[in-house]
């Protein structure tokens, strides 16, 4: 079996090359419960309600299966990080996450959402997220996302992090700390009464200071019993999210940073997103929850 | 380095390259193009309007971007300048005129800067909807946040009324009492409403139905026309959604207006300053919580907005009272050092954005409010943002 790129007349934007062929579909055992789409790919539930701009408030019942299914997000993408080292391909962390997940007797929510082969997002240095994991060994120097979402009891969590492969050089060290710093600026104004399309120009500024730049075309989302439901949280400054942050929401920020331009294109994939310049990427994702005088990091 | 005479010298980058597609990027960011929404049943006229454009010698460049090609859109294939026998779905047709035609199932923003990158600028750019379409999803997409510099932005959405049948769409669902039926949702979001098909209608039917249109949209500007005539300039390049202009209510003889949706308009006489921060929370009320208790709140000089939202869960709630906005328009004079500086605010269905106008200068200063929806009560509304908006000093 020879690696290959799958496209060789596309013009990428950056040095990162895709490996294929993916590994075979992963297996989930019947025992585990699994979201409608699992069959099909086709996120019917989400459907149902799109477009829709009324937020989930959840029972004291339910908050308490998001922290469960948050704590279980938390140890498989630790898992998952301890694994990323110099030579080891995307899709050996994919691999371990996957069988971390069953472990625990969680579904691994990105596999098959819409047909996504894994089930995790691996992005690597120009991607700026929903990287497919493939047979590329990782490279000193390199920065890696990795996003972990499971599903657990009717409930999804939803989070990623961004570490450092070998050596990595100064600027790539600042842009993942900048990136973190925008995040936690993001979540530590969040309370009962704050308004979603604020938290855009919070993240905006910290960047701006930076001379970073922030992606516009993924947002966070409201994220229980639906994978990605209302609200919907863009990153950048001065938008028009609608909804107030209320005790009972559950939602994610993750903030995609870029050391260039914020503009992004895609694979041919239809699901990797790259720097249009080529530029590195780096992103954090946690999933919170509005208490009554505050927030709550469902996936510290 | 050896090198022969002939050779082409090398390139040496210069400090600050622009090469040339960023130019014509550039020059679409300062100057993107007016997408405007064109919606109606079938029958109303749209296929007529949209030929016209696509034959007549206006002079303007404009791109239409069909919801379906093919024999069943009514689009004259002799319309082309070349022999197009092949799939036309993928493709776009240049019209001898200039103008150009494509079809697109789900047109999205990034297609349509696509398109463009591909056959350059157009003057303006007309959206058809499908015929019972709501218009309001397609306009909030396309009713960008102008941080995303795009090279597109909404300009308005164009109505067409077929007069024949008005009535009888009028009147579709009327026995479920809180649906609103596709074509009062089309009127509802018009910002222009064109009553086609004149000659099939008479004298009195004609002010009957003009009269039932303004009781759901009083501010739209109605054009009556047979055979989809209509100047261009009653619909392309009107700043729908960025300036103040057209709030005033058309004159309407009184009746009984049995219509579910209305429209609400109030001024701030006399001219008051408004807190905009308070502004924003009224706007938060009105088109997200929608509950009417609150706004008796905030007539009461009780409210405590934060308090309210931390607690409104609480609250029992009657949802049928609830109001229901589609379409939000208003004019505003703020408080404080920027004064001069108008306040436009616009909104669909729960999506709404302020943003600074131009001066007032010597205008008058009066504060208005369009409010099209469900379930509205003038004095509510009116009186809430008069108490609670209005700058105390």
């Amino acid at each position: 079996k020879t690696n290959y790129n799958p496209w060789e007349n596309y013009r990428f934007t950056g040095d990162l090359r895709p490996v294929y062929p993916l590994s075979e579909n992963r297996i989930v055992p019947d025992d585990i419960v699994k979201p409608d789409y699992a069959i099909d790919g086709f996120p019917r539930s989400e459907a149902a309600v799109k477009g829709s701009t009324q937020i989930d408030i959840l029972n004291a019942e339910e908050i308490e299966k998001m922290r469960k299914v948050g704590k279980f997000g938390r140890e498989v993408l630790e898992i998952g990080k301890k694994a990323a080292k110099v030579g080891v391909t995307t899709d050996e962390i994919d691999r371990i996450i996957h069988e971390a997940s069953l472990e625990r007797k969680c579904y691994p929510s990105p596999l098959n959402y819409h047909n996504f082969p894994k089930s995790c997002c691996t992005s690597v240095n120009e991607v700026i997220c929903h990287g497919i994991p493939d047979m590329r060994p990782l490279k000193d120097g390199d920065i890696l996302n990795i996003d972990v979402s499971v599903y657990y009891d009717g409930f999804h969590s939803d989070l990623n992090d961004t570490i450092l492969i070998g050596n990595v050089d100064e600027k790539g060290k600042k842009l993942v700390k900048v990136t973190k710093e925008c995040l936690d600026k993001a979540i530590e104004a969040c309370k009962p009464g704050f308004l979603y399309r604020d938290l855009g120009n919070i993240i905006q500024k910290h960047a701006k200071a930076n001379n970073f730049s922030v992606v516009k075309s993924y947002c966070g989302h409201g994220v229980n019993r639906l994978f990605h439901g209302p609200p919907n949280v863009p990153h950048y400054a001065k938008n028009k999210a609608v909804g107030i942050m209320k005790p009972g929401h559950t939602f994610t920020i993750e903030p995609m940073i870029n050391e260039g331009g914020w503009e992004d294109e895609q694979w041919p994939d239809h699901w990797t997103a790259v720097t249009a310049d080529g530029k590195r990427s780096a992103q954090f994702e946690q999933t919170l929850l509005i208490t009554e005088t505050g927030v709550e990091i469902l996936t510290a | 380095m050896n090198r022969e005479e002939d050779d082409v010298p090398e390139l040496i980058e210069s400090e600050n390259p622009i090469p040339i597609q960023d130019t014509f990027k550039r020059e679409l960011k300062l100057n993107p193009v007016p997408v405007t929404i064109i919606t109606g049943y079938l029958g109303s006229g749209k296929t007529t309007l949209i030929n016209r454009l696509l034959t007549e010698n206006h002079g303007k460049k404009i791109a239409v971007i069909l919801n379906e090609f093919g024999e069943s859109s009514g689009i004259d294939k002799s319309l082309t300048g070349n022999d197009t026998e092949g799939d036309l779905f993928e493709e776009w047709l240049e019209l001898k005129n200039g103008c150009l035609c494509c079809s697109m199932k789900d047109p999205g923003i990034k297609a349509i800067e696509n398109l463009m990158k591909k056959r350059g600028k157009f003057d303006y750019i007309l959206l058809e909807t499908t015929g019972l379409a709501d218009p309001g999803p397609i306009a909030s997409m396309f009713w960008l946040d102008s941080e995303l510099g795009s090279d597109i932005y909404l300009d308005g959405i164009l109505t067409m009324v077929d007069s024949k049948n008005g009535f009888k769409y009028l009147r579709e669902n009327q026995n479920n009492k809180n649906v609103i039926n596709e074509f009062t949702r089309q009127i509802a979001l018009a910002d222009r409403i064109v009553l086609n098909k004149l000659d099939l209608i008479d004298e009195t039917s004609l002010e009957e139905l003009k009269s039932k249109i303004l009781d759901i949209n009083s501010v739209a500007p109605i054009y009556q026309t047979s055979n989809a005539v209509v100047p261009i300039d009653f619909f392309l390049d009107q700043n729908c959604f960025s300036e103040g202009k057209k709030l005033e209510p058309q004159p309407i003889s009184s009746h009984l207006n049995d219509s579910l949706v209305e429209t609400i308009y109030f001024t701030i006489d006399p001219p008051l300053t408004i807190n905009i921060s308070k502004l924003d929370h009224w706007l938060q009320i009105v088109l997200w919580e929608k509950n009417p208790k609150a706004l008796k709140l905030m007539i009461s000089k009780n409210y405590d907005h934060n308090k309210f939202i931390s607690s409104i869960e609480k609250i029992s709630k009657d949802e049928n009272n609830f109001m229901s906005i589609l379409r939000l328009k208003g004019l505003v004079c703020q408080s404080g050092v920027e004064s001069d500086k108008k306040i436009v605010i616009q909104g669909v269905y729960e999506i709404f954005d302020k943003h600074v106008g131009g001066s007032w200068g010597l205008e008058d200063r009066t504060s208005r409010m369009v409010v099209i929806g469900h379930n509205l009560e003038l004095n509510l509304l009116k009186n809430s943002f008069y108490e609670y908006c209005v700058e105390k000093y």
